[in-house]
């Protein structure tokens, strides 16, 4: 351990080196993934804000709230209606944008405080999409088709539904929608507590999984994800693999006059180690800062677990691959590796 | 002390050591000549207990080591077997004093290692790592790391070949110090005939023969 110590100390030049290309691939990794977490999160965040963990719908809505008709008068005892549905929005300046609106009751349990202070005929909007698309609090927009409007009166955070950005009102107003539609539903009855119903029940993980597009973008990011890791970790293996065979011979001659391999060993894991932990630590403290850094509307997700996931993986990978040299180290002849008494 | 009896070592089809038969007592500083390829380091080496013979035994005051285990060689090499090599093979991120350490705690013995420098006149450098010593003075630290579990072998493989004169001289009165004063037995090989002027006996290796001069 003393001697991997003071080597990883005293060819600072060398260790500070594969610090940073360890450091940069930890980096990459986290960054990738972060930005994949980030997206898979903007895919199904209003419903992810939702504090319930039950939601029914009709029995062919196979899980997709945009799917589910339902009439008010089927609520189960001890669930709020919400009502979910896509709208061609029509902004001030006569642009049009893709949008998700979401009702829920004034004295909503579950969906945004702030409905309780809307009148008829107001709505909340995304923060981001507010932002991005200059529309503001005081702004009236149009429902392209039935040419309903509606005023905005506040924004929410995370308030997005398939990547579009949602409106929240309350279901007075959305009723008033519905009957310039001709139509009368609900989507979903939710509820923090199992519900007792003949309706399909699902729980808030499984909505999320049925949000459109939501499955298909989930197993694209996780081949990503496994992609990233193990090409990291076969780099970082290969590196640590090259580190310990190119002290072959010195550490040969160490085997030679009668050093253990096991001292010799435990110094080489010392070394991947902290060389590992250290890189990580510092990707981590840098992704976090890339994290605080990034504009607000990339979907960028930093979270510690996952984080700490994948670094864990990537520290035990490189350590395995550390411990490959270790059988070559065994089976080194110190003979074969002593150039000097060749005669 | 050391003993070799009928030694023979071959290479697939090439047998590089023919019949060697040699006796080094207690004290002795023997040079072993000859030239390039001759068996010079296979003989040492099999001193040196690195490889096993082909045929022939090997006796270590006056016990066979054709049984002894890997890990058996290996102790002997760290507490009864001091190695220099011609170019010092110090560990370049140790200090050296600490080279003496790491072979002396392997052991599981705490040296002064300041105080065994300065035997060597290296007092002053034990804070140094090799690349901030002389050749001379790397090759001094690699006397001192050889002999710093006071074994009763040491075995150098050309250790003045990188060295000047002067300090050639300086290398080979340590040995024949070592030899003479604290009852080790030394070999070396050597190449230059200059040297052969301390040593007590002069063994000639030839096609892998070996002939007392």
């Amino acid at each position: 351990m003393k001697m991997g110590w003071r080597e990883l100390i005293r060819m600072k030049q060398r260790f500070t080196l594969m610090a940073i290309v360890t450091t940069l691939i930890v980096l990459l990794i986290l960054m990738i993934s972060g930005l994949a977490d980030g997206l898979a999160y903007d895919n199904g965040a209003v419903v992810r804000n939702l504090p319930v963990e039950h939601v029914a719908l009709s029995q062919d809505a196979e899980g997709q709230l945009t799917r589910s008709f339902l009439e008010q008068t089927d609520q189960p005892a001890g669930t709020e209606a919400l009502g979910v549905q896509s709208m061609v929005l029509e902004k001030q300046n006569g642009t049009k944008d893709d949008v998700t609106v979401f009702a829920s009751p004034v004295d909503t349990v579950y969906g945004p405080k702030e409905l309780a202070t809307l009148k008829p005929g107001q709505v909340l909007v995304d923060t981001q999409y507010a932002k991005q698309s200059g529309t503001a609090v005081g702004d009236t927009i149009t429902d392209f088709r039935t040419k309903a409007t509606f005023e905005i009166v506040g924004t929410v955070s995370d308030g997005r539904y398939s990547h579009a950005p949602v409106l929240w009102t309350t279901l007075e107003t959305w009723k008033a929608w519905q009957d310039k539609m001709k139509t009368n539903y609900v989507s979903a009855f939710i509820s923090q507590d199992p519900i007792k119903t003949d309706l399909a029940t699902y729980t808030q993980q499984q909505i999320v999984e049925q949000v459109p597009g939501y499955a298909a973008e989930q197993n694209s990011f996780q081949m990503m994800r496994i992609a990233l890791v193990l090409i990291g970790s076969l780099i970082l293996t290969a590196f640590f693999y090259i580190l310990t065979m190119q002290k072959m011979k010195q550490l040969g001659i160490l085997k030679a006059i009668g050093i253990r391999t096991r001292t010799i060993g435990q110094g080489l894991v010392l070394q991947v180690f902290l060389l590992t932990t250290v890189s990580f630590a510092i990707s981590l403290l840098l992704i976090w800062t890339i994290g605080q850094l990034l504009p607000g509307d990339l979907p960028f997700r930093f979270e510690w677990t996952t984080s700490f996931g994948y670094g864990g993986l990537i520290v035990l990978t490189a350590m395995l691959g550390g411990l490959i040299p270790l059988r070559a180290l065994k089976k080194l002849e110190p003979a074969d590796a002593m150039g000097g008494m060749t005669g | 002390m050391i003993k070799m009896t009928q030694v023979e070592q071959t290479y697939g089809e090439m047998k590089v050591l023919h019949d060697v038969s040699f006796e080094a007592g207690t004290g002795e500083l023997i040079a072993l000549v000859g030239p390039s390829g001759s068996g010079k380091s296979t003989l040492l080496q099999l001193l040196g207990l690195l490889q096993t013979p082909s045929s022939g035994m090997i006796q270590f005051d006056g016990s066979p080591l054709g049984d002894t285990s890997d890990e058996g060689r290996r102790q002997m090499r760290l507490e009864e077997i001091g190695f220099i090599f011609q170019e010092s093979h110090l560990v370049p991120f140790l200090t050296a004093a600490e080279q003496l350490e790491l072979v002396a705690e392997e052991a599981g013995r705490t040296i002064d290692a300041a105080a065994q420098l300065e035997v060597f006149g290296l007092g002053d450098r034990s804070d140094h790592l090799p690349h901030a010593l002389s050749g001379g003075e790397r090759q001094r630290v690699a006397i001192a790391r050889a002999l710093v579990n006071d074994p009763r072998l040491v075995l150098a493989d050309e250790p003045t070949a990188s060295l000047d004169y002067s300090n050639a001289q300086q290398v080979m009165e340590l040995l024949r110090k070592q030899a003479h004063e604290y009852g080790k037995t030394v070999i070396v090989i050597t190449h230059d005939e200059r040297m052969l002027s301390y040593c007590d006996r002069v063994l000639r290796m030839e096609d892998g023969s070996l002939n007392e001069t």
